[in-house]
């Protein structure tokens, strides 16, 4: 029985790996169709001429108005992918209006973006102006990757021009942020600590645990609001790797989760840090949590591997990392997100109080993105050379 | 103001009222009956519980009346869940050391 699960999970993690792979190139058609249209939608044929000038960058002529001017477009990497802007020159080479081409941002935070007027702040703006510095005056606060990234992408489109035009332009670059800072030596630590307490005969248990679940809620959490989410796995996935100079600690991340799980089958992060377990286990030593005995819970396993399958299908298809992210960890650590997730959240939060982690238990996709790596573990397949020879 | 809200309003406050004095004179038998050792700090904390809830429900239910509703409702949402989380804590409180009313 247990034997004839075992195989039926890996062919059901072969049909998930190809059907990812196939939604990803069916998705990657898709988009370059979507871009063009789009474009046809902000310039139609019918009130604009684009006289292509190169890669990225047109000669526009209204037929009504009969002003021309230069569109070119820029791209920089946001919260979860690129953001593309469409951003429309006049004859004095200042930004008569602005578009978002294409982004990949989660959704809630860039529609507060939209909201908040930022993209309002650009037109009238010359050409060379220092475009970063408008994020640190006019950023939407909680979107400031998605502010930054639009300020760059929006840079990144004059730029072109002027080189076009030969325009000289401030080539003042952008400060490199550290690239360990405490929130890298924050991780660090934790995953050290998460090493120790596997310690045999280490007799401090209970109080290491503690200590890292405190910190992972407090620092990963309310401080730096970095837990691990679907986007940034999507976001691999899609192909949008993270800048690994500003996204150190993702890469930290995901590699100590990675080389532990592959190495000992366990997930320090899951068990000791992650902050949403921690406001769980929190909450339900509060409430005296007890674990909830299902009788089918073979079955719930396979409804939340089956809830994150269909979510990174839906984000790797549309190439949209954030689009089907159901985690609640924003609404909860930045106030942040639908008002789906904040029920959501309450849900939860309550539940917590009285079922023990409910959310890792029963609805979290990192778990079954665990599992799905535990497969490929490396004594596993070790104990099965051996087997094989023997 | 129509007829009705002139006799309806002054009704909903006494009955209010009525409920309020009913749950202030009969908490310390309730206390009793779930075998509670109350003393004045637990009494204290129970009270401004109690305040703080009514509260955040009167506060939660202006805003929807004043047509605020999508801010009376996060207003509701999120001071009913946090009041349940430390209505929780002050449970294991007040029954810490609880001896059985039935032992």
């Amino acid at each position: 029985m247990r034997s004839n699960r075992k195989r039926v999970e890996r062919y059901l993690a072969l049909v998930a790996l190809l059907t990812i792979a196939t939604a990803w190139w069916a998705g990657k058609e898709k988009q370059a169709d979507r871009l063009s249209k789009k474009m046809e939608v902000f310039y139609p044929a019918s009130s604009y001429q684009l006289q292509s000038l190169g890669e990225n960058l047109w000669k526009v002529t209204s037929k009504k108005q009969g002003g021309t001017g230069f569109l070119a477009t820029g791209s920089h990497k946001g919260y979860a992918g690129p953001v593309r802007m469409l951003v429309h020159y006049n004859r004095d080479l200042r930004i008569e209006e602005l578009h978002v081409w294409s982004q990949s941002e989660t959704p809630s935070y860039f529609s507060d973006v939209i909201k908040e007027g930022y993209l309002q702040v650009f037109p009238g703006k010359a050409i060379d102006e220092p475009f970063l510095k408008i994020t640190e005056t006019d950023g939407v606060s909680g979107a400031t990757k998605t502010c930054q990234a639009i300020a760059h992408a929006t840079r990144e489109a004059s730029a072109i021009t002027a080189r076009h035009t030969g325009e000289a332009l401030n080539q003042s670059a952008s400060p490199c942020p550290p690239l360990i800072g405490a929130r890298e030596v924050i991780l660090l630590l934790l995953f050290s600590l998460g090493i120790i307490i596997r310690l045999p005969g280490f007799q401090y248990k209970k109080q290491l645990q503690w200590i890292m679940l405190t910190g992972g809620l407090l620092f990963l959490g309310f401080v730096y609001a970095s837990p691990l989410s679907l986007t940034n796995v999507n976001s691999i996935l899609v192909g949008y790797w993270p800048d690994w100079q500003s996204e150190l600690y993702l890469y930290i991340l995901l590699a100590g989760i990675l080389i532990i799980l592959l190495t000992t089958g366990r997930n320090p992060y899951c068990q000791h840090f992650c902050p949403f377990g921690a406001y769980q286990q929190i909450l339900g030593s509060l409430g005296k949590a007890r674990s909830l005995r299902l009788k089918r819970r073979y079955w719930w396993t396979w409804l939340q591997r089956s809830l994150a399958w269909l979510a990174i299908l839906i984000a790797v298809f549309t190439h949209n990392p954030g689009i089907s992210d159901y985690v609640v960890f924003g609404s909860l650590f930045q106030f942040t997100g639908s008002h789906r997730l904040f029920i959501l959240l309450g849900l939860v939060t309550i539940t917590s109080l009285f079922i023990k982690k409910p959310w890792c238990n029963f609805l979290c996709p990192i778990r079954p993105i665990t599992d799905y790596i535990r497969l490929f573990r490396l004594n596993k397949a070790l104990s099965w050379k051996r087997k094989t020879n023997g | 103001m129509g007829i009705i809200e002139i006799f309806l309003q002054p009704l909903f406050w006494m009955i209010m009222g009525m409920l309020y004095a009913l749950v202030i004179v009969s908490a310390r038998y309730w206390a009793r009956d779930l075998g509670l050792n109350m003393n004045w700090w637990k009494w204290l904390l129970t009270g401004l519980w109690f305040v703080m809830l009514s509260l955040f429900v009167a506060g939660g239910m202006t805003l929807i009346g004043e047509n605020e509703i999508q801010g009376g409702i996060y207003f509701l949402g999120f001071f009913l869940v946090l009041m349940l989380i430390l209505g929780v804590g002050l449970w294991r409180l007040l029954t810490f050391n609880r001896k059985k009313a039935d032992a």
